[in-house]
């Protein structure tokens, strides 16, 4: 593993992937600072622009703006007390207090110290978990993968939003929608109406593109404008600014926390980095020698949940490059972007494209180490400034990349006409509480699914009994009713509290 | 947020009927029913089998609405943004008549003007400088023609 390792740093030791992996950061947190826009948004922003790219080029300066994105958030959260990310939440409660008592410098460095550290330990337990994993999951079959697709559906659905049912729905709707084009074992034409542009079935980036960055312009422009709100500036006195070592030994037990947390809570599908960051914050609160001074602008009280959400990057890409299984809308998102470069996350990734993908483990490192340098400088030079970019510019703006960009990939204006479609479904979807993440997560698994038990029924000539010959098929299939009957229990609980 | 006490079930009563609707009309008429070799599944087997899902959960949604009186806090839709997708279309029309070098300036500034007429200065720098970065950037580095519209066409 380590020569696999070293042959990827050497791969990636090259400028076209130095200025991907920054402009990636870079953009990742500037938009992830600007309120509104998120890691999820930056990410699909970016995608147009990687289509042409080296792989490792793409995925590098993708996964950069996924981490810079969460950082992103940290900016404005420290500096208006408005998250720019929902995975940032966590950090107003001692960013902000810790901003309105002058230390705003001094806050930003600790969120800075912490995600770089957070994704740092994600990122090897990533190298060490994932290569490993993928020798236990080469050798599971199609119907395994079949069940495996249905129980991390059922979960996602079950813990994305306020509904599980709504949640189901989702994904059902996004099972039907995946079927739309060509049959994966006969060929023949399904739900195409008749429009040739359907055949290979309904582009998945227009799709994401239109599902996740229209929803929010149309949320952000809806209402009447409200005036800026006043951004905190940067301390006067230099300590104020600056990250004594003490202070930062203090902070390494949270930063631990926080980390671990964030790698297992982004392993498991369906949860996330806002999920991530609270957990995160209220374990090591709990843990602290003096929890009652947490909330009152406390340096461990934002390097807790900083270290919980950027460490998710790394724990969300196990079960994605493993089992090719995202959990989360970003990665759903990344795995839409290897897809697309040819890349198939799975079990074979590792014996099929080994040099790309330990390529791109080392672009992870060299990213954390930009990570760092372009949050120092955008700390000391221009973190106010994003926190208060004019929305009326800002997001007519992001409407036209959106065209612009659902247009790059296939090059027909039908894309475009799909992007405007789903970013309208987005918003009702977003408006009447249905998820997103089961949608998109159902859409990009369902061909994969599909084909591998229909490849099990051909083999198995059309007995299904056979499932039972399978028992880790059968363990995630009853696992999946269990979880179902929970889930359905849980909500109708719940229910019965709010009468 | 708002608290509307019954959209929960119209929503299912709603997709109930998209299901059923698909299930016996537009999955018939769309997919062919072969199956091919021993044991393979129809073409239609799962669109039939994620309609099936849909009608049960909006079977589900529309009993714990009306029976349990379960109501998720839906957001209300905002004043501007029947206005905002009225833009997005006209702006997908616009591109397909007139191209989108030229659709986009005339799209962005008048959504621009819509939501504040204050900097029009400084709209109209941005938007030359957007055009330029989509021209440079799409048609000279990666080459690729965006749309001309079909009076340029």
């Amino acid at each position: 593993m380590l020569e696999s390792l070293l042959a990827g740093i050497i791969s990636v030791m090259n400028v076209n992937v130095f200025l991907g992996i920054i402009s990636g950061v870079s953009v990742g947190i500037i938009l992830g600072a600007i309120p509104g826009l998120t890691a999820t948004i930056a990410i699909a922003l970016i995608i147009p622009f990687t289509f042409y790219m080296d792989p490792v080029v793409s995925i590098s300066m993708l996964i950069g703006a996924y981490k810079g994105g969460l950082y992103g958030g940290s900016i404005s959260a420290i500096l208006i007390g408005t998250p720019g990310t929902d995975a940032a939440a966590a950090t107003i409660i001692d960013g902000y207090a810790m901003a309105k008592n002058g230390k705003s410098g001094k806050a930003l460095r600790i969120a800075l110290y912490a995600s770089v550290m957070g994704d740092m330990i994600s990122l090897l337990a990533l190298i060490i978990i994932a290569p490993m994993l993928a020798q236990v999951t080469l050798k599971i079959g199609p119907i395994e993968f079949f069940a495996l697709i249905v129980f991390s559906l059922t979960i996602i659905a079950g813990m994305g939003g306020e509904s599980i049912i709504k949640g189901l729905i989702a994904a059902s709707l996004g099972l039907l929608l995946a079927t739309v084009g060509l049959d994966p074992i006969i060929g023949i034409r399904r739900l195409c109406f008749g429009m040739a542009e359907l055949d290979s079935g309904i582009a998945i980036m227009p799709m994401l593109i239109g599902l996740f960055a229209i929803p929010e312009v149309i949320v952000q422009l809806e209402y009447p404008l409200e005036s800026n709100v006043p951004v905190l500036g940067l301390s006067k006195i230099p300590a104020d600014n600056k990250v004594s070592w003490k202070e930062f030994k203090k902070c390494l037990k949270s930063i631990l926390i926080g980390s671990g947390i964030g790698i297992l809570i982004g392993a498991i599908p369906g949860i996330g980095s806002s999920v991530s960051s609270w957990l995160s914050y209220k374990t090591a609160k709990d843990r602290s020698k003096y929890p009652e001074k947490w909330g009152t602008g406390i340096i461990e009280g934002i390097a807790a949940p900083e270290a919980g959400n950027n460490a998710v990057c790394g724990g969300a890409l196990i079960p994605m490059l493993t089992l090719g299984v995202p959990g989360s809308i970003p990665v759903a998102i990344l795995m839409g972007a290897f897809l697309i470069q040819g890349l198939i996350p799975g079990p074979m990734i590792f014996s099929e494209n080994g040099p790309v993908v330990y390529g791109i483990f080392a672009s992870l490192f060299i990213s954390n180490f930009f990570l760092l340098l372009i949050g120092f400088l955008a700390i000391k030079y221009t973190a106010p400034y994003f926190c208060n970019v004019s929305k009326v510019i800002l997001f007519p703006i992001v409407i036209g990349f959106c065209y612009v960009g659902s247009f790059a990939l296939n090059q027909t204006f039908f894309d475009v006409k799909i992007m405007v479609i789903f970013g309208v479904f987005g918003y009702l979807m977003r408006k009447y509480k249905f998820p997103a993440a089961p949608f998109l997560i159902a859409m990009i698994l369902e061909p994969f699914g599909e084909r591998a038990l229909r490849q099990f029924l051909i083999i198995s000539r059309g007995q299904i009994t056979l499932v039972f010959y399978h028992p880790i098929a059968v363990v995630l299939l009853v696992l999946t009713i269990i979880f179902l009957v929970v889930f359905i229990t849980k909500n109708l609980k719940k229910a019965r509290t709010v009468i | 947020m708002k608290k509307n006490l019954y959209t929960d079930g119209v929503i299912g009563i709603g997709l109930l009927i998209f299901s059923i609707v698909m299930y016996f009309f537009i999955i018939p008429s769309q997919i062919k029913n072969i199956t091919f070799g021993s044991g393979g599944l129809a073409p239609s087997t799962f669109p039939k089998l994620a309609i099936v899902l849909i009608g049960i959960f909006s079977i589900c949604l529309i009993i714990s609405n009306f029976s349990f009186k379960i109501q998720t806090t839906i957001e209300k839709i905002g004043p501007k943004a029947p206005i905002i997708v009225f833009f997005l279309i006209g702006y997908l029309l616009l591109i397909s008549i007139i191209g989108y070098l030229f659709a986009t300036p005339i799209f962005l500034l008048l959504i621009m003007i819509y939501l504040s007429k204050d900097k029009w200065p400084r709209y109209i720098l941005t938007v030359i400088i957007f055009i330029l970065i989509n021209y440079i950037f799409f048609e000279k580095i990666l080459r690729i023609i965006l749309p001309k519209g079909f009076l340029f066409n």
